[in-house]
């Protein structure tokens, strides 16, 4: 049953049964309308001759005699220039061959009675066909034409149709047995490039098509596999990234931990490193989770907001962290509300992550501004650190841009996706005089 | 009296340089640490260390393996190399390159202590 059922599912099979059928339900529709029309034709005929016969036959002299009828016929019972034989049923002396076939037969099949109905039909015998006209006037007469060698004619057609339709049929089964293979060996091909790249295998194939269709996908297709592949390759750098990352500040806190433990490095200080390097892991391995979410989430509900509100709200949340290094956070803003539509979850992340970035790199202050001008929401964060190294100024939001003490992250490059996908711009600099500003513009909602 | 050896350490993360620092320097030995390679390898060229300790990925400079094959064409010095790049490829690269003892972060600094004090051992015996 699943041999079956596989049968029946399979597409070449399917186009090869649907074309034949057409085919041959096509021809023989025709066969059978030739036919039908042929026997119509012949019926017809038949018909029309009999009823001619008949006519002449009124038309003809009787002689009767003594009550007899008799008409003048030719020699062997046929009526004049006509194929239709005639007799008298009662009448033995008028003579027509088969005559005596013919009157065996219809006894069999005529009711009994006087009313003889005007009757038509075929009669086989004595090997013949004939079609049959009865009609009950003064007397009951017999007209039939012989029709063996149309019929025999419309037979011998017959055959040759059939066999024709057979014949066709059989081709045309071949022709769908090729056209179906033109059209599934492609799709098989495909089917396996497909089934290549789903293994990870993103080279291109060598495959063409003379189908443009077929030609379009398959170019398609290895677009798709080079995308694929620049994904795969930039997924591998990126985790190899991570990995790199994440092994630096473990190292750090293996050896400040051994330090301790083997009495070589002050205990204050070595529980102060491995706090911040734990701290950067957190951090580090929080935007890694929230970048690798980025790509996957639905695009984020975007709702009318504060910036300076959502600023002082960030700057407040890590003041303490601030003031555990000793920085001191100026936050300036308009007394106006700076209305800007976004989500507000990424937004305070964006902040959060520039605040902590200034706070890492600032020797006493930082300075936070959030003003408009124009269409523009502006966020300014400035710090008294060294600055960027200019070579580094643009690539600064690159993932795991690394900062002039080694400290590396995606903090930056997680602003800039964030505010990238605010449709906003995402700017470094470093100041007239010492430190670095990062800034971002988003578009004001009035 | 053995002078002390030198030992030159070239990363770019400073915890890293300060606690292999205060490991050797707890030894004995003299330790000079550096940023960066390139500036390891001008203070090479000025006075030959006993011994080198090499990250693999400091930018913006010269690489680890850039380092490594600089100081091969000038000195037998004895290299680890100290890297958060863990593949086999690189390890491999680290080795045809002349570096004689590979280590992936994170690792012990007493791991790298024993092993710098058999080096030691080995070239004093030889």
């Amino acid at each position: 049953m699943s041999i079956l059922k596989n049968f029946l599912n399979n597409l070449q099979t399917h186009v090869i049964a649907v074309f034949s059928l057409l085919l041959f339900l096509s021809f023989a529709a025709v066969g059978l309308a030739f036919n039908l029309t042929v026997n119509r034709y012949v019926t017809t005929s038949a018909a029309s001759a009999l009823a001619e016969a008949r006519a002449k036959d009124l038309a003809l002299p009787y002689i009767s005699s003594q009550g007899w009828v008799m008409r003048t016929l030719g020699g062997d019972g046929r009526i004049l220039i006509s194929e239709v034989n005639t007799f008298i049923w009662h009448d033995d002396t008028s003579y027509s061959p088969h005559r005596e076939a013919i009157v065996s037969a219809l006894r069999t099949t005529l009711p009994m009675g006087a009313d003889y109905p005007m009757a038509d039909g075929r009669l086989r015998v004595d090997g013949h066909v004939f079609f049959v006209l009865l009609c009950d006037y003064d007397v009951l007469t017999v007209y039939y034409l012989d029709a063996t060698n149309s019929l025999h004619f419309m037979a011998v057609v017959n055959r040759l149709l059939l066999l024709l339709v057979t014949l066709t049929w059989v081709f045309s089964m071949i022709i769908a047995v090729f056209l179906a293979d033109s059209m599934v060996r492609p799709l098989r091909l495909l089917r396996d490039s497909v089934k290549k790249i789903g293994s990870g295998d993103f080279s291109p194939t060598d495959l063409h098509f003379r189908n443009e269709e077929f030609e379009e996908l398959n170019q398609s297709l290895n677009q798709t596999a080079r995308q694929l592949a620049g994904y795969d390759n930039d997924q591998k750098i990126f985790f190899q990234n991570v990995s790199h990352e994440l092994r630096t500040p473990l190292m750090a806190i293996k050896s400040y931990a051994e330090g301790i433990k083997h009495g070589v490095m002050p205990i204050n200080r070595s529980a102060d490193t491995i706090l911040d390097a734990t701290d950067r892991l957190t951090e580090m391995v929080n935007d890694i989770l929230y970048i690798s979410r980025m790509d996957s989430l639905t695009p984020p509900i975007m709702e009318n907001e504060n910036l300076c509100a959502i600023a002082k709200e960030r700057v407040k949340y890590q003041s303490q962290v601030a003031k555990n290094r000793g920085i001191i956070i100026n936050f300036v803003h308009d007394d106006e509300p700076i209305m800007i539509q976004c989500a507000k979850r990424s937004i305070d992340r964006a902040v959060d992550n520039l605040i902590s970035n200034a706070i890492r790199y600032a020797k006493q202050d930082i300075t936070i501004e959030c003003y408009a001008i124009g269409s523009r929401a502006i966020l300014r964060v400035t710090d008294d650190g060294e600055g960027f190294d200019k070579e580094a100024l643009p690539y600064v939001f690159e993932r795991f841009y690394k900062g002039k003490n080694g400290l590396a992250g995606i903090g930056l490059s997680m602003v800039k996706s964030i505010i990238d996908q605010h449709k906003g711009i995402a700017t470094a600099e470093n100041g007239n005089e010492k430190g670095a500003v990062l800034t971002i513009s988003l578009p004001r909602v009035k | 009296m053995d002078r002390t050896k030198l030992i030159y350490i070239a990363d770019d993360d400073y915890s890293i340089r300060e606690a292999l620092k205060a490991f050797l320097d707890s030894d004995g030995y003299e330790v000079c640490d550096f940023d960066n390679g390139d500036a390891l390898l001008a203070a090479f060229n000025k006075k030959a260390a006993d011994l080198v300790i090499l990250d693999v990925v400091m930018p913006p400079g010269s690489s680890g393996f850039v380092v490594c094959r600089e100081l091969r064409k000038i000195s037998k010095v004895p290299v680890i190399m100290l890297t958060a790049r863990d593949s086999e490829l690189d390890q491999q690269t680290a080795m045809d390159l002349g570096c004689d003892y590979f280590y992936t972060k994170p690792t012990s600094p007493m791991k790298i202590l024993e092993r710098i004090k058999e080096i030691f051992e080995r070239v004093h015996k030889g």
